[in-house]
This record gives structure tokens, C-alpha cells and sequence, in this order.
């Protein structure tokens, strides 16, 4: 069983993305705030990462950067989840490592679906 | 069991019968038959036993014969008689089949009607039973479907309030099953609280067979307490009742809002009463409904529910019909807020200023629901403000005067204006000048202003003693009164019951006696302050030196007609004089010439003027040639001078020769000058002497009784002009130092001497930063707050507004106080100099203001428009996934709800920000009317660069303004200058430190063209593409914060005004706002 | 199975069997046959609960009844037979049993209870409906409407055939012939010609004997009547075991020692079958169907007596 880290500032977001995949068998770090998140990351070793682009201090799109500098981590596939729609934040999430962008309002069961296709194909 | 009965009684009847016919009839055959043979056998007796062996065996025979006949029959009677009663079997049948039916609730039945005897009757009636009971039976269940579906829980009780029946609702809310609560009595659903309250309901007002709604908790199965509104009522059957229905509407959700409600209330009642200012909510009937703790203090406690102006006028009527306008009537008007101020009585009937700040509380359509005034008791800085203008009047009023008299010397010229402008500036209805006939001690009105030839005439001629003008002309004291007719010192006076009310009565004084009287009236009651009695006695002084004057001119012509062309020229001199002293505020530029003047006049070879100050010291104001500095002690009061001596005299003092006089000391300045003859002229007005000036001579001079008098005239208009001119000044300066003081009472005010020692704080700077005014006072400025380490920052902003105030200019910073309790604010400093009469700086005002709510606003104001898009987005995702995970089955009940209340909680902030953005939307959409006026491009652009000048400051910017004079542009003056600001403010705000922004407006065949372009950061392809969207914030976006808004706004005004705009940028290399106008003339 | 729920039943059954030849010790009239259905079906209607009883007497009907008609079977003597008068009973029955089923179909009886009717009038009344009714899958009102409306029939017939004797002042043999031929119940011919005279008796159930043999036809015809085509004809054991008892019985003498035996056996097996099936008959059944089968069958059975009165007349 591999772990998803979601990051996000909503809580609720959280919990939806948390209980979607938890009832999928898959297991969840939920972290509230990108900051401090790569070492939560560092550590856990997940297969999957799910990020919130508008977040204080620290945004998702530079978090991810930091991430896809790190040789250790650069690997894990990277899910933007967003509320900014336009299709030039789009280009600039997938410039930045993003594996898929998806934008909010988003469908739970979608976003498994794309979870499970993700980490199956990680595996080895 | 009927057809067994029926069957058994056939078997049973078939029984009796054959027993009955059976067993008789045998017994019957077999006695006949034996009988019957004995009797033949007696006839013929048998001749052998075989003959009477069939006789014998004959009687078993026939029974044996009869018996299991008579049988075989009645068995086949029972058969058909069961064959014949089936029809009523049938019924029966049938009938037993229905009412088993009916028991187990089955009542569609229709039974057939087999035969036709009483069982059919019966049949028959059984079925239209059946019918009826059908039709009672859906009505029935219609009910109890109501009753199932309805959403409220409902329960039915019975006489001893046992739960009799409930809905499933019921079940649903509480968690109870219906099994559970058959038969239970309803206070086991409450705690005792709550049993007693429903107690007290049902025996108060059920038992007796009153409904009635109340609010209770009630236990769920799961023991929480569930807010409800239950609505009960008695169940009667007939007069009687039997039970009792109770109806629970769930209050949980009314709860929460009433709490919420509540809260709200809280806060805000936290928040009016720690307002310092008085706060009303009015209604649309004037009335009070809340007030903060300030104002109930103000209005003596109780204020709710009385209206507005009783409380605020002590009036049984709106303010407005007395000719005011009510501050709250004109917010339920435009519905705009509305700021003014108010005169108000207080509760001793004495007059209140009151500054009003009205604001409307709309209901979501934007109808004004009720108004919010917020009054400051400004009397103390109303009262100062009159007193200032007061003087101020007067001053003009006798430099107006002095003019006149400077100016003219025709009697009826001086006395008419005169007349008029003591009327003016009293605001006296009227008035009239009265002169002695010393030969008939009588007095004549000449000159009269307010009151007709006819009353005059009956007036005639007082005499001298009588009435008021006599009196005055014998006692020589000027007379004033508010209330003619109530003055007891009056008692018979031609006009004290004219209607006249507020009268005085001036003494105009000649040379040595009085020679008129001046007199004013009001029909109006009217106060004279001791200053207006001052002016009006100097009006009478300078009013007799003028008669004086003109009658000594008229004397001076006749005798002195060769002399003509010199007084001429003497006089065109006073006037030159004359006038130059009237026009100047400031003396000090002028006295020098004035002097020079005079010495030239009368040859004189040294002329000082010295002013005495209150100690009587007599110090140096002005001289000719110059000598020494002004301000300079020339006597002290203990010296004995010519001066002191003429001015204790108040007359003119002619000395021979100042060198053998022994009794004055004269002063080190001028006593080695050799000079012989002076003449010092003191300067009075009214009693006050204000100072005096001498003319020194080298060689001997005597004055002529002309050049005396001309001389007084002379000091008399010095001393107007030098008691005006400090008048003047000392006004200047303090209303200038309240003005900066009262303007922001509720800000912490430091005034500071040029030292940086502190002179005064007020009360709110003690309540910010918790330092007293003792404390405080006396101390450097920025030592005040050295109490806590965190004022680092504090002390140097202030360090820093203080300089440059210091340096004559004005600076605002904003930083953070930490008070002594530790509090920390956001405030605003800002520094204001406070200048003498010389433009000199004599001390800082500084201004420490609590900007930390605003700051609050603003932050929040910019965030919810920075993120308006991710916040859609982000409740919608709550909406779309959790609905979606619902439908899903993805999660539990329990879960399910928490979904739904986030769900719910998004939805509504979804709505919210909708609105919001309404709101916003509004504003933009034009609704507003422009005011369109011509607009001047020049002076437009001249104050926007006022308004810039910090932030161009700060950026190290230039702004060039490239737009000729008179360039006129038809608009609405506060929008063009709205949308200039947001674009300069965009090129400032979108570059580095240095850049240099354009902004020209040129005149071309098309209309107007305003182009402000800068050098700034440019915008890049892509984000110029999305500028006209709302909401949008390019790539710099990121960087500074900002509504993306403004160049939407911008777009919104000029389409307004009929124009268009255009933005041409390149990134890196600047951008480029083109504004087209259409050009329009004005109407 | 348990015993239990089967004793009850087969004991009254017994009782009622054993009342029955009591009864008809009294005197000839009060056959055991007749009175036991009759008690029979008085002590059923009496009884509140019948269900109770009802395994065991279906059980003693299995029993006695095979038992009984196959026993009879010793009685059948054919050496005194004519062939004309074997083909004269045989013709008499297929009328009576055509007849019935011809008028039941034109009253709209259900065929069913036609069957069963005309089998009970036409071969031995009772113990021919008791037959016939599982193989053609009769429900229990059926057989007990038919055995009510035959047994009503037969009992009319039992009083009235001596008073028709004397009327038309028959022959011996003819009476014999009547009785045996058209009488359903072989206890209401020997009433019925006990009470003419007793050397009829031998004669009138000679021909009843014959007329039961035809039980053997009259399984297979009712079967293809009522619709069973498809299933396999069993022709019952005990039909067998009759006939080879009579032939038996008529072609050696070795039986002639046991002779009264199997009589007296099976006399009291089919009162204990009659009992059980008078035990079983439903009152409430007649009450449903009313008198419309009775009506059928005596019309039917006046029309058969009234051609074979014609017939004799006319010979």
C-alpha cells in the first residue's frame, strides 16, 4: 500500500480527499501548510503527492519547484488541485513538474480514479 | 364454527327423531303385532309350534324391517335438510368470511347476497357496512399518511399523558421507536428543568383545553438535548377531552441563529458603547430603539423608545420644522450618509453644539431601515470658533470704521456709515445718532437707520437726562440692555415699549465732553459682551474725534485758507497713512514707513513708537530711523518717562527740553542724540492704552493746538491699527492651535515645543498608550515611550514626522504602539507644525491616531477581492465532490451529515461572496448619474500630483504633467480624477524606484486624448489579453496586492463619459494608457 | 411418519368400523357397510377439528380399501354366469357412467366431479370414488359431493327398490339384475334385496361383484377422461389382485375353505374404508355445490331404469 500526501489550506478539501482515498485502501498524510512539507515528505515517502496551488506562504507551484530540485523526491508524481482555472496556470503548473492539473471544483472519484492510475503505474 | 353449530343441531335434531320415532314406533309394532297374534291365536289357536314360528318371528321381522328404514329416511332427511339450508349456510358463511376479513383490515368486501330471506337482509347490511367503514377507514388512513409523512414529529397523549401514538417523524428526530414510546409517559422525555416548564404547560393551559406554543428541550434517545417549539393542543371528543397532540417543530437551526444573533448583538454592543461619541438608532418614527452607554449617560439613563429630538432638543416636535434639517430625516431621504452640524439644547436649555455623522442601515433591497447617528459634542470647539469669528468681526468692523474715518471728512458720509456698520456687525435692527443742542439742552436725532421720519418725529427732541440717550449724554457712560422693556433702571422712556428689545447707548465723546449719543437697537432680546461694549465705546470715541476732527477742519478752513493746499496735503498724508495701517494685518512691514512718515510730516528728527504691555514695561515696537530691535525693553514700569507720564495722562506731552528735564529718565538708546523738545502722544483705546509714540527733536519745536489734535488722530489710528494687528495675531495663533487640536479630539494629540519637550497631551493619547498627562508633560517627546522595548520603531517614525514638522512640513508614518498594558495597535502618526505669525515653527502638533481597525478592513476588503475567484472555486469543490461522495455511498451517516453541513456552510458563502460581488458590481455598473461640469485638466492634474507627491517621494518617481492652461475636459470631475489615479497609481505602483511616468492631455480632431504612460515593468502579451477581466491579476499581480478591479473600473467610468481606452504595453519596456474623450461643450 | 399423528385418526376409524358390524348384528338391514359411511360421515361433520384425525384416516383408507376390493374379489362367482347377462351389466354401467358424464357436462359440473359422479353411480359408489380421486387428482370437495349426492342416491334407491319389486312385480332375477346392476353401493344392494327376499341377496351381489370388476375399465376410462393422456396408466394392484382372486377363486377350489374368511375380512376392510371415507366427506361441500350433482345422477340414473324398464317390456 502506498501513502498520498495531500497538502492543502481548506480543511474540508482535506477531509473529502482523505476519505475518498482512505475507503480506496490507500493511505493518507494530510498537512495543512507547503511549509515544512518536504520534510513531511522526506519522510513519509509517498507515491503521490497532491497540492494546492493558492496557500499562504508558501504557494503550491513554488513548493513544487523545490520539490522537482531535490534529486531524492523529484521523482514522486506531483497532482496539482487548484482553484486557478486559466489555461496559462495550467501551462505554468505542468512547466513546473505537475503531473496532472486538475482544477476545483473537482470530482472526488475522478481524482481517485487518476490516483490509482498513477501508483499503479509506479509500481514496480 | 356457525355451519358446525348448524350441522351439529341437524345431527342432533336427526337424533332426537330417531330415538323418538324409532324407538316408539317399535315398541308400538311389536306390542300390536303380538298383541294381534295373541288375540288371532286365541281365535285360532295354532295347531302346532311351527305355525305360530312365523307368527313369532314376524313382529322382529317388521321391526327388524322398520327400524333401519325410518333410519335410512331420516338420514336422508338430515342430507336434504342440509341440502335445503345451504343458502343460509352460505350467508353465513360469507358473512364469517367478511368479518374475519374486516379483522384483519381488509374492507374491500362484497359479500353476494345468496338468498333472499332475513340472512340476505343481513348480508346486504353487512355490506353496506363494510362500504361505510371503508370510506371511514381511507379517510382514516389519508390522515395517518399525513401524519406519517409530516416532517415535524408529532406525538399523541392521553388523559394521564401517556404517549398514545407518534408520527415517524418522531422517530427519526429523537431516535425513539414507536414500540418504545407506546404507552410511556411524556416527562420521561425531558430533565426536570424542562418536565416542569411542560408540566406547568399542560396543567395551566391543556388541561383546561388551551393551545398554546412553547419552546422546550427535549431528550433525544441518545440524551441530547434538542431545542424544539412544541405546539399543543387538546383532543375533545365530544365536550369531553381525551388526550392531547403534540406538534415539535425543531428549533435547533432557530437556536443557533438566535445565538448567533444574539453574539452579533453583543458585539455589537460592545462596539457602540465603547464609542466615545453618543450613538442612536432611530426608526423611521424618530424614535430611539438603541443607544450606547454614552448617550443613555448624556440624555440622563432612559432614551429607548423616546424620540430622537425630545432627547436630543428637549423638543416635542422633529427638528427639521423649526427650520433645521434633521440629520436622520435626510438619511431616510437619500439614504446616503450625511455628516453636519447640529444645534441642540441641553437639558439646562443651554445650546449644544453637536457634530452628527448619520448613517443608514438598509435592508438587502436598500431601503433605509432605520439611521445611525453618531454625535460628537463639539460646543467647547463651537463656542471657540464663534468667539474667534466674533472678534474677528469686530476687527473689521473697526478697521472698516477707522477706514471711513480715515477716508472721509464729511459729517454725513462717516455718520450714516458708521451707523450701518455697527448695525451690521451687531446685527442690530436699527439705530440713530443723536446730537447735543447745547443751547436748549436738548437733543436732536440727525442720523436714524431702522425706525421712520414719522417716529422720529414723535420722538422729537429729548432732553438732556431723560430717557436713555439723555442719561447717557449727561453720565457719559455707555448704556447697554438685552430687554429694553424688562430693564428695571428704565423707568420712563419714550422707547421702551416700541417693541424695541436689545438697546445701547454710546456717548460720543469731543474734546472734553460728550457731544451725541449713538444709539442701537434690536427688536430682537440681544446680549452685549463686554468686547462688544469696548467696541462700541471706541466707536463713540473715534466717532467723536471725528466730529471733532471735521468740525476742527471746518474751523481750520475757514481760518487757515492760506494754509489749504498744505492741510490738503497733510491730510492726503493721514490718508496714504491711514490706509496703509487699515489694509495691513501684518503692522511690522509697515509701521517702519508709517513712521517715517510722520517724522517726515512734523520734520521731526527721531519718532519711536512704544507699545506698553500688561505689566505697563514699555517696549520697543517700531522707529524711525531705526534703532534697536523690535521687542526691546525701553522702560521698565518703574521708570519714570515722558512716555509713561503721557500715557498715565492720557493726553499728549510737550516737552521743552528733555536734557534740564529732571523727572524723566531717558533711555541709554537715544540719550546721547542731544535731542531737546519732545512731544510723546499716547494711543487708548477706550481705557486700555496701548501704547505711545514720540517725535524727538535736535533743536526746539512747539506744537500748535491743530497739530495736537492732528497728532491725537494719529495715535488713535495707531492704536486701533496695533491693538487690531495683535488682535489679529494672537487669534491666528490660537485658533490655528485649537483648530489642530479640536480637529482630532479622538486622536492621541502631542503638542511639543520647538525643543522636543512635550507641552500637552489629551485624553485620548492617554488612554492609547496608558501614560498620563502628568507624566507625560514636561518629558522629551521620545523618551515618553521608552517602556517597552517594542516602541523602537514607534520612537523613530516619530522621531522622523517630528523633524520635518520641526522643518516646517507635514509628514504621516504608520507604525505600531505598544501601550503599557502591553497592547499593541496599528497607528498613524502624523505631524503638524505649528507656525507663529512670522512662519516661524513654535511647535509640533503631533497626531497619534488608532488606525488599526481600518488597517483590519482593509486588509480583509483586499483579500476577499484578491482571492474572489479561488474562494468560488474552493466552496464549490465542497459542494460538487461532497455531494458527489454522498451519491457516491462513499461515506456514513453520521459522516454524511458533516458533509452536508460543510456543504451547507459553503453554500452559503458561495451566496455570500455572489453578493459581495453584487455589490461591487453595482458600484461599476453605472447606475450612478455623472455630474458633469467643465473640468480644468490643469488644476486637476495639479492636485492629483499633491496627492501623489509621497508615494512619488518614496519611489524616488517623476511625474511629468504635460497639459496646457485651460484645457477643459466635460466630465464628472471626482471620476476622471478616479481613473488618472488608478493610472498613475498603476505605473507608480507596476516599476522600479526612479521611473518616470507621463501623463499629457492634448486636444485633437477625435476629442481628448489623455495618455498617461510610464517605463515601468510593462505587461506581458498574455496578461494584456485577460485585462479587461474582471478579477484578473497578471503576473505582477503575484507580487503586489491589488483587486484587479481597477483598470475594469477605469474602462467602466470612460465608456461613462462616452470615450474609450486603450493599453499598448510592451514588457520591460513601459506601458502606455490611451484615453479618448469625446469633446463635449457644456450646457 | 410418525405413529402419533396417525393413531387417532385409525382408531376411529376402527371404531366406527367396529360400531358398524355391531349395528348390523341387530338385523340384516343395518349392513355394516352402509351404516359405516353413514356414521362415518356423522362423526366427521361432528367432530371440530378434523384435521386432527385426518392423517390416520387417509392412512386406513390406503389400507383398507386395496384390501377390501381385492378380498372381494373371492367372492365373485362367474361359473353360474351368463355372457348376455355379463355384457347386459357391463352395457348398463357404461350408460349409467356415459349418461352421467353427458348430463354433468351439459349442466356445467365441473368434469372432474363428473368423473368422480359417474364412477361412484356407474361401478360401487364410495369405494369407487375413493378410488378414482387421487388418480385423477380429485380435491376433497369434489369426492365429498360426490360421495354425498351417490350415497343420498343409493340410499333413495335402497328404500324404494322393493316397493318399485312389488310395483312392477319383477322377477327375482330381474330385481336382482336392477339392484345389482344400478344400485352404487354393494351394501345397498344387499339391503335392498335383503328386503325383497334373502335368496336375492346372493344373486343382486353376484352382479354387484361384477359390476365392481369393471373398476378395472372404469380407472382406465376415467383417467383418459379426465385429461391424463400424458401420464402412464398404473392400473391399480388391487384391481389385479381382484381378478385374480376371482379367477382364482372360480377356476380351483382351493380357496373355497377360506372362502368366508376373506369375506368376513374384507367386509370389514371396506367398512373401515367406507368409515374413513364418510369421515373425510364434507358436509360444507354439498353446501357449495348444492343439489345440482344429486340432480344429475338421478336423472341420469331414472333414465337408465326407465330404458331398461322399457326394454324388458318390449322383450
Amino acid at each position: 500500500m502506498k501513502k498520498v500526501v495531500v497538502i492543502d489550506d481548506e480543511p474540508f478539501i482535506l477531509m473529502m480527499i482523505e476519505d475518498k482515498l482512505k475507503k480506496a485502501m490507500i493511505d493518507v498524510v494530510t498537512l495543512r501548510s507547503s511549509v515544512g512539507a518536504v520534510d513531511v515528505i522526506k519522510r513519509e515517502k509517498p507515491g503521490l503527492i497532491i497540492l494546492d496551488w493558492m496557500m499562504p506562504e508558501l504557494s503550491g507551484i513554488e513548493l513544487c519547484k523545490i520539490l522537482k530540485h531535490d534529486p531524492e523526491i523529484a521523482e514522486i508524481p506531483i497532482f496539482m488541485l487548484t482553484a486557478k482555472g486559466q489555461d496559462a496556470d495550467e501551462q505554468l503548473g505542468l512547466r513546473s513538474g505537475v503531473t496532472r492539473y486538475i482544477t476545483k471544483p473537482f470530482s472526488p472519484k475522478a481524482l481517485l480514479e487518476m490516483v490509482e492510475e498513477v501508483m499503479n503505474v509506479d509500481k514496480p | 364454527m356457525a355451519k358446525t353449530r348448524i350441522i351439529y343441531k341437524h345431527i342432533v335434531i336427526f337424533l332426537v327423531f330417531a330415538s323418538l320415532i324409532v324407538v316408539p314406533l317399535t315398541f308400538t309394532v311389536v306390542k300390536q303385532v303380538n298383541k294381534m297374534i295373541a288375540e288371532e291365536e286365541s281365535v285360532h289357536p295354532p295347531e302346532n309350534a311351527d305355525y305360530t314360528q312365523p307368527h313369532r318371528e314376524f313382529s322382529d321381522k317388521l321391526v327388524g324391517q322398520l327400524v333401519p328404514f325410518v333410519f335410512y329416511i331420516l338420514v336422508l332427511a338430515l342430507m336434504l335438510s342440509i341440502l335445503f339450508s345451504r343458502g343460509m349456510l352460505i350467508s353465513l358463511k360469507g358473512l364469517l368470511r367478511g368479518s374475519k376479513l374486516m379483522k384483519e383490515g381488509n374492507l374491500d368486501i362484497r359479500l353476494p347476497v345468496v338468498s333472499d330471506d332475513e340472512l340476505g337482509e343481513v348480508t346486504r347490511a353487512f355490506n353496506e357496512m363494510a362500504a361505510a367503514l371503508r370510506e371511514k377507514t381511507l379517510e382514516l388512513k389519508r390522515k395517518d399518511t399525513y401524519v406519517n409523512v409530516m416532517v415535524d414529529p408529532l406525538w399523541v397523549v392521553d388523559g394521564e399523558n401517556r404517549i398514545t401514538d407518534v408520527n415517524p417523524a418522531f422517530t427519526r428526530m429523537f431516535g425513539y421507536t414507536r414500540e418504545e414510546v407506546m404507552g410511556a409517559s411524556l416527562y420521561d422525555f425531558f430533565d426536570e428543568k424542562n418536565a416542569a416548564v411542560i408540566r406547568r404547560q399542560i396543567e395551566e393551559k391543556r388541561e383546561r383545553g388551551i393551545s398554546s406554543i412553547y419552546e422546550i428541550n427535549m431528550l433525544s434517545r441518545d440524551g441530547i438535548q434538542i431545542p424544539l417549539l412544541i405546539s399543543g393542543s387538546p383532543i375533545f371528543e365530544g365536550d369531553k377531552m381525551v388526550g392531547k397532540i403534540g406538534i415539535f417543530k425543531d428549533f435547533r437551526e432557530q437556536q443557533e441563529l438566535r445565538n448567533e444573533l444574539q453574539r452579533e448583538k453583543e458585539y455589537v454592543e460592545t462596539i457602540m458603547d465603547s464609542i466615545e461619541d453618543q450613538l442612536f438608532v432611530i426608526d423611521k418614527e424618530y424614535s430611539i430603539i438603541r443607544a450606547n452607554k454614552v448617550a443613555m449617560m448624556e440624555a440622563g439613563g432612559h432614551v429607548i423608545g423616546r424620540f430622537c429630538h425630545a432627547v436630543a432638543h428637549h423638543m416635542d416636535k422633529p427638528c427639521w420644522t423649526g427650520g433645521h434639517e434633521c440629520p436622520a430625516q435626510t438619511v431616510f431621504i437619500t439614504g446616503k450618509n450625511y455628516r453636519t452640524t447640529h444645534q441642540h439644547a441641553g437639558p439646562a436649555g443651554e445650546r449644544r453644539f453637536h457634530e452628527i455623522v448619520a448613517s443608514p442601515i438598509k435592508d438587502s433591497s436598500g431601503n433605509v431601515l432605520h439611521v445611525i447617528e453618531l454625535i460628537r459634542d463639539v460646543t467647547e470647539r463651537m463656542k471657540h470658533e464663534e468667539e474667534i469669528f466674533n472678534k474677528n468681526r469686530e476687527l473689521v468692523a473697526l478697521n472698516s470704521i477707522a477706514g471711513i474715518l480715515s477716508k472721509s471728512l464729511r459729517a454725513d458720509e462717516i455718520f450714516t456709515k458708521i451707523l450701518d456698520r455697527m448695525i451690521e456687525m451687531l446685527r442690530m435692527d436699527g439705530g440713530g445718532i443723536f446730537f447735543i443742542d447745547d443751547a436748549k439742552r436738548e437733543m436732536v436725532c440727525q442720523y436714524h437707520r431702522g425706525i421712520s421720519e414719522e417716529f422720529v418725529k414723535m420722538m422729537g427732541r429729548i432732553r438732556l437726562g431723560e430717557d436713555v440717550p439723555g442719561r447717557v449724554a449727561v453720565t457719559g457712560q455707555v448704556m447697554t440692555t438685552s430687554d429694553l422693556s424688562k430693564d428695571q433702571r428704565i423707568e420712563r422712556s419714550f422707547v421702551k415699549h416700541s417693541g424695541m428689545k436689545g438697546y445701547c447707548c454710546i456717548p460720543v465723546r469731543g474734546k472734553e465732553r460728550v457731544i451725541g449719543v449713538f444709539c442701537l437697537f434690536s427688536f430682537r432680546t440681544h446680549y452685549f459682551t463686554s468686547e462688544e461694549e469696548n467696541i462700541l465705546t471706541s466707536v463713540g470715541e473715534m466717532t467723536g474725534i471725528a466730529l471733532e476732527n471735521i468740525k476742527l477742519y471746518e474751523k481750520m478752513r475757514e481760518l487757515y485758507e492760506y494754509q489749504r493746499s498744505r492741510r490738503e496735503e497733510e491730510q492726503a498724508q493721514i490718508l496714504s497713512l491711514s490706509t496703509r495701517l487699515g489694509s495691513a494685518i501684518e503692522l511690522k512691514d509697515v509701521m517702519g514707513p508709517v513712521l517715517e512718515l510722520i517724522r517726515n510730516i512734523f520734520s521731526a528728527d527721531f519718532v519711536w513708537l512704544l507699545v506698553r504691555d500688561q505689566e505697563g514695561n514699555f517696549i520697543l515696537r517700531s522707529a524711525s530711523p531705526e534703532n534697536g530691535k523690535e521687542g526691546k525693553l525701553i522702560y521698565a514700569n518703574t521708570v519714570s518717562s515722558i512716555e509713561g507720564y503721557s500715557a498715565e495722562r492720557r493726553v499728549p506731552t510737550v516737552v521743552g527740553d528733555i536734557r534740564v528735564e529732571a523727572k524723566f529718565y531717558l533711555a541709554s538708546d537715544i540719550g546721547n542724540s542731544q535731542f531737546q523738545s519732545v512731544i510723546a502722544v499716547p494711543m487708548h483705546i477706550g481705557e486700555k492704552t496701548v501704547g505711545v509714540y514720540s517725535l524727538y527733536y535736535l533743536g526746539t519745536r512747539e506744537f500748535k493746538e491743530d497739530e495736537l489734535h492732528f497728532l491725537k488722530i494719529i495715535a488713535n489710528i495707531l492704536a486701533v491699527s496695533i491693538e487690531r494687528s495683535d488682535f489679529y495675531l494672537k487669534a491666528i495663533t490660537e485658533k490655528g492651535l485649537s483648530d489642530t487640536i479640536l480637529q482630532s479630539v479622538a486622536d492621541g494629540i502631542i503638542t511639543v515645543d520647538v525643543n522636543g519637550r512635550i507641552i500637552s497631551v489629551n485624553k485620548a493619547f492617554e488612554k492609547m498608550t496608558g501614560v498620563t498627562a502628568t507624566a507625560a508633560v514636561g518629558m522629551p517627546i521620545c523618551d515618553v515611550f521608552r517602556y517597552s522595548d517594542d516602541n523602537i520603531d514607534f520612537r523613530f517614525s516619530l522621531g522622523e514626522c517630528f523633524d520635518a514638522a520641526l522643518n516646517g512640513g507635514r509628514m504621516s508614518r504608520e507604525t505600531f504602539l505598544t501601550s503599557v498594558f502591553q497592547s499593541r495597535n496599528a497607528v498613524l502618526i502624523s505631524a503638524t507644525p505649528v507656525l507663529d505669525a512670522g512662519g516661524g515653527v513654535s511647535g509640533v502638533v503631533n497626531l497619534v491616531r488608532d488606525i488599526s481597525r481600518e488597517k483590519e478592513i482593509d486588509r480583509m476588503k483586499t483579500e476577499i477581492i484578491r482571492s474572489v475567484s479561488h474562494e468560488f472555486r474552493t466552496p464549490l469543490s465542497a459542494i460538487v465532490g461532497m455531494t458527489e461522495m454522498i451519491l457516491e455511498e462513499d461515506i456514513d451517516g453520521k459522516r454524511a451529515k458533516k458533509y452536508l453541513r460543510t456543504i451547507l456552510s459553503e453554500g452559503i458563502r458561495l451566496s455570500n461572496m455572489v453578493s459581495d460581488l453584487l455589490s461591487i458590481a453595482r458600484i461599476e455598473s453605472g447606475k450612478e448619474i455623472l455630474k458633469m461640469v467643465n473640468v480644468d485638466m490643469k488644476e486637476l492634474l495639479s492636485g492629483l500630483s499633491r496627492s501623489f507627491s509621497p508615494l512619488v517621494e518614496k519611489k524616488k518617481a517623476e511625474i511629468k504633467y504635460d497639459v496646457d492652461a485651460g484645457r477643459y475636459v466635460v466630465g464628472d470631475e471626482e471620476k476622471i480624477k478616479q481613473v488618472l489615479t488608478n493610472l498613475i497609481g498603476n505605473s507608480l505602483m507596476f516599476s522600479d524606484e526612479g521611473c518616470r511616468v507621463h501623463v499629457s492631455v492634448t486636444d485633437t480632431e477625435g476629442g481628448i486624448v489623455i495618455t498617461v504612460s510610464d517605463n515601468g515593468w510593462g505587461i506581458s502579451e498574455e496578461d494584456l489579453s485577460h485585462l479587461p477581466e474582471r478579477f484578473y491579476r497578471g503576473r505582477h499581480g503575484q507580487r503586489i496586492k491589488g483587486t484587479g478591479l481597477g483598470l475594469s473600473l477605469c474602462r467602466e467610468i470612460v465608456k461613462m463619459h462616452g470615450g474609450s481606452m486603450e493599453i499598448r504595453s510592451k514588457p520591460g519596456a513601459g506601458t502606455e494608457v490611451v484615453l479618448s474623450l469625446p469633446r463635449r461643450e457644456m450646457k | 411418519m410418525k405413529i402419533e399423528d396417525h393413531i387417532a385418526g385409525f382408531c376411529v376409524v376402527l371404531v366406527i368400523a367396529a360400531l358398524a358390524y355391531f349395528l348390523s348384528t341387530f338385523h340384516a338391514s343395518f349392513d355394516a357397510l352402509v351404516i359405516s359411511i353413514i356414521v362415518g360421515m356423522l362423526a366427521g361433520n361432528m367432530i371440530g377439528s378434523r384435521d386432527y384425525f385426518e392423517r390416520g384416516t387417509e392412512t386406513a383408507l390406503t389400507i383398507f380399501l386395496p384390501l377390501g376390493i381385492a378380498l372381494y374379489g373371492s367372492q365373485l362367482v362367474l361359473d353360474e354366469l351368463r355372457w348376455g347377462q355379463l355384457l347386459a351389466i357391463f352395457l348398463v354401467s357404461s350408460a349409467l357412467f356415459g349418461l352421467t358424464l353427458l348430463i354433468a357436462g351439459i349442466f356445467g359440473i365441473e368434469k372432474k366431479v363428473a368423473v368422480l359422479l359417474a364412477s361412484g353411480l356407474s361401478v360401487c359408489g364410495a369405494s369407487a370414488i375413493a378410488v378414482i380421486s387421487p388418480l385423477i387428482g380429485a380435491k376433497r370437495e369434489d369426492t365429498s359431493v360426490a360421495v354425498i349426492s351417490v350415497m343420498m342416491l343409493g340410499l333413495t334407491g335402497m328404500i324404494f327398490y322393493p316397493i318399485l319389486s312389488d310395483a312392477l312385480s319383477l322377477t327375482h332375477g330381474e330385481f336382482n339384475f336392477l339392484a345389482g346392476a344400478t344400485l352404487p353401493m354393494l351394501g345397498q344392494v344387499k339391503v335392498a334385496a335383503l328386503n325383497v327376499c334373502p335368496e336375492c341377496l346372493a344373486g343382486a351381489e353376484k352382479i354387484k361383484l361384477i359390476r365392481m370388476s369393471f373398476l378395472f375399465f372404469l380407472v382406465t376410462a376415467s383417467l383418459f377422461y379426465s385429461g391424463k393422456e400424458g401420464r402412464r396408466v398404473n392400473i391399480p394392484w388391487f384391481v389385479i389382485v381382484f381378478i385374480l382372486l376371482a379367477v382364482g377363486v372360480n377356476l380351483s377350489g382351493a380357496f373355497a375353505h377360506v372362502k368366508e374368511y376373506f369375506r368376513e375380512t374384507s367386509n370389514f376392510c371396506l367398512s373401515a374404508a367406507l368409515a374413513a371415507i364418510g369421515f373425510s366427506v364434507d358436509f360444507d361441500s354439498i353446501i357449495e355445490q348444492g343439489i345440482l350433482p344429486l340432480g344429475v345422477i338421478s336423472f341420469s340414473w331414472g333414465v337408465v331404469v326407465l330404458l331398461m324398464y322399457l326394454i324388458r317390456n318390449l322383450f
